[in-house]
């Protein structure tokens, strides 16, 4: 029993001494290469399609631009969303900015407008945003007709995709 | 013929009592057996240190006459069984403590339930100065047994018997030793010190002591027993030709056989080997006998190889093992690390070519993903681009007359859209028909009714409903692709 223990005991030193380092180590090694491998893969994949990437790019460029700080972006997207309803004849009941959500290259610019009106010029309203330029989009929207007749009350969610600054 | 190195496991040595020394080895596997015959003990020391003998075994016999032999009936199945419980029996056979004797036993014949034992009792003082002059050339045996089973042995393995039961006469001019065996079992021995020179009157003595012998043969035996005659020529023949007409009224005459003698090589003064069979020492047919018994293992309860001697080899045993096995260990530890060292060094360098091949290209290829990530953003961004319109469209379109919308709902998500609306219809009819209105819509063909309730009001009632509808990204493609 006594040779057993030692026994178990002086290889689990050996493991903890001698082994696990290596172990670890092959681990640690094993894991760069691989994420080595596939940046090599990822960048070579992005020079196949640079050509192709780029000659999009230059025609959308226009539509994503956006060298302002957020607030400034936020404040063209309001500028933007009322100059689309201001013509109508609906009655804005709200209109809320919401977060900003950062992505990797670029930025989403949120905004919840409610608003009440014949629902002739609401759906105007809605065509109005499909027609627009500029890269923005109904994600959400809720109707709800009111007691009077044609009148319907809607809630919108509508966003807004912005380059980030370069630095 | 040259001095040859010869290195073996086991090795039998047997000192004559006119100081020469026989040792017996299997030194090839080719070879039966190799044995050297020794003008001394000094010349056996001599070439065991110069390494041309070197054993890792040795085997010695002891004489007949220094062992207390005894017959015991024991009710064992096996001589396993029967060794154990002899140490039962000892203290009515000898008047010695066990700390003062060794013992060993063999079968002499089984009796139905009953084992009829040969126990061969020594003790251990006489045992010690027995062994002095081994232990004085560096010769620690392990394993020591009576000469007459190595004798017995060296006859079983001559190959000339025929019959299980023989009497076997070993001579030469000192003395003799006749022993009778009944299935291969010792049943009897007996050693005669001889007249010196006188052929006549040896040979007379030892026909005599075969005659005693064969008359203790079981009846049964008495017609198929054999007798085996070895050892110096002129004995031998003599003992033959006076036992065969003495045996001829007792009809063994045809089952006399003379055993060829073992082969024989003297070790001479300056290391080489000289080949004489010419020369026969008794002592060679017992260390060849003895040999042969010792390797294979025969008779495994006989050795009387004293206690401590045995856990004293079985520690040293063990102790080999360990070491063994910690080098092996060791070995196998180093290969292991050696291995996994390798391996990550291999990974290392693997890691070190991929780094180089990405850092010409990194700079280049840089902005391609932020490129590609917006085209994917503005894309997604405009993916639905009139089919909210469509759908308001498809509403207005495929409705029927009996329904009323009065709630909305859209949703765009990664699989594409979701419309909920709440309604009203004429009856359930109206409402449910609506699935069927919408069927040849693009985006809302899928319309399910998922709840429609019966409301009374006055002068009738309506229906009350809601509807879900999804649409996957493959509809609003193909919408689009139709638009």
């Amino acid at each position: 029993m006594a040779v057993i223990t030692v026994c178990v005991v002086v290889c689990a030193v050996i493991y903890i001494v001698i082994i696990e380092p290596q172990l670890k180590k092959r681990r640690t090694s094993l894991e760069r290469m691989h994420q080595l491998q596939l940046k090599l893969t990822k960048i070579k994949g992005d020079l196949l399609i640079k050509d192709c990437i780029d000659s999009v790019y230059s025609q959308i460029e226009p539509l994503i631009a956006g060298e302002g700080t957020d607030q400034q972006e936020k404040s063209r997207f309001t500028r933007e969303l009322s100059g689309l309803y201001s013509k109508l004849n609906v009655t804005i009941t709200s209109t809320t900015i919401l977060p900003t959500v950062d992505e990797q290259f670029y930025r989403r610019l949120s905004a919840k407008i409610e608003m009440h009106g014949h629902v002739k010029e609401v759906f105007n309203f809605v065509l109005a945003v499909e027609a627009n330029r500029s890269p923005i989009k109904i994600e959400q929207f809720h109707f709800k007709a009111r007691e009077i007749v044609d009148n319907i009350n809607a809630s919108f969610l509508i966003t807004k995709v912005v380059a980030k600054p370069q630095t | 013929m040259k001095a040859k190195r010869i290195k073996t496991q086991w090795a039998s040595v047997n000192l004559a009592g006119d100081g020469n020394v026989i040792v017996c080895m299997k030194s090839n596997p080719d070879i039966h057996r190799d044995c050297i015959h020794f003008d001394s003990l000094e010349r056996l020391k001599q070439a065991i240190d110069n390494k041309r003998i070197s054993v890792k075994k040795w085997a010695v016999a002891v004489p007949r006459s220094s062992c207390i032999l005894k017959s015991v009936i024991l009710p064992a199945s096996d001589m396993d069984e029967a060794a154990k419980m002899m140490e039962f029996e000892l203290p009515s056979l000898v008047p010695l403590p066990p700390d003062e004797f060794v013992y060993g036993c063999t079968l002499l014949n089984r009796q139905e339930n009953m084992l009829n034992v040969l126990v061969c009792i020594l003790k251990l003082s006489v045992l010690e100065e027995f062994l002095k002059p081994y232990r004085a050339v560096g010769i620690q045996p392990h394993r020591i047994v009576l000469e007459s089973l190595a004798i017995n042995n060296w006859f079983e393995m001559s190959g000339v018997i025929s019959s299980e039961s023989f009497v076997s006469v070993l001579v030469n001019k000192l003395g003799s030793a006749v022993q009778t065996y009944i299935d291969g079992n010792l049943q009897k021995a007996s050693n005669l010190i001889l007249a010196n020179g006188d052929i006549t009157a040896s040979s007379s003595d030892i026909v005599e002591e075969v005659l005693n012998q064969q008359e203790e043969l079981p009846v049964s035996q008495k017609d198929t027993y054999e007798v085996l005659i070895a050892g110096a020529e002129e004995y031998a023949l003599e003992v033959k030709n006076l036992l065969s007409s003495k045996a001829r009224e007792l009809s063994v005459s045809d089952r006399i056989s003379i055993v060829p003698n073992p082969r024989i090589d003297f070790y001479e003064q300056d290391g080489k080997y000289v080949h004489d069979n010419n020369r026969f020492c008794f002592e060679t047919a017992i260390a060849a006998g003895l040999l042969e018994l010792a390797a294979n293992s025969r008779y495994p309860h006989s050795n009387l190889l004293p206690q401590q001697y045995v856990r004293k080899h079985e520690r040293r045993v063990l102790l080999g093992r360990y070491l063994y096995t910690a080098v092996f260990s060791i070995v196998l530890l180093v290969l292991v690390w050696l291995c996994l060292a390798a391996s990550n060094w291999r990974i290392e360098k693997l890691s070190n070519v991929i780094e180089s091949q990405i850092v010409p290209i990194e700079q280049v290829a840089g902005g391609v993903d932020s490129k590609r990530q917006r085209v994917v953003a503005i894309r997604r961004q405009l993916s639905n681009r009139g089919q909210i319109a469509q759908i308001i469209s498809e509403l207005y379109e495929y409705t029927p007359g009996a329904i009323s919308i009065s709630e909305l709902k859209y949703v765009a998500n990664q699989s594409g859209a979701s419309v909920e609306m709440k309604g009203q219809a004429d009856s359930l009819s109206a409402a449910f028909d609506y699935t069927d209105a919408v069927r040849e819509a693009k985006f809302l063909h899928g319309i399910q009714i998922e709840n429609a309730q019966q409301t009374p009001r006055p002068g009738g009632s309506i229906v009350i409903f809601k509807a879900y509808c999804d649409i996957s990204n493959s509809d609003l493609n193909n919408g689009q692709d139709k638009e």
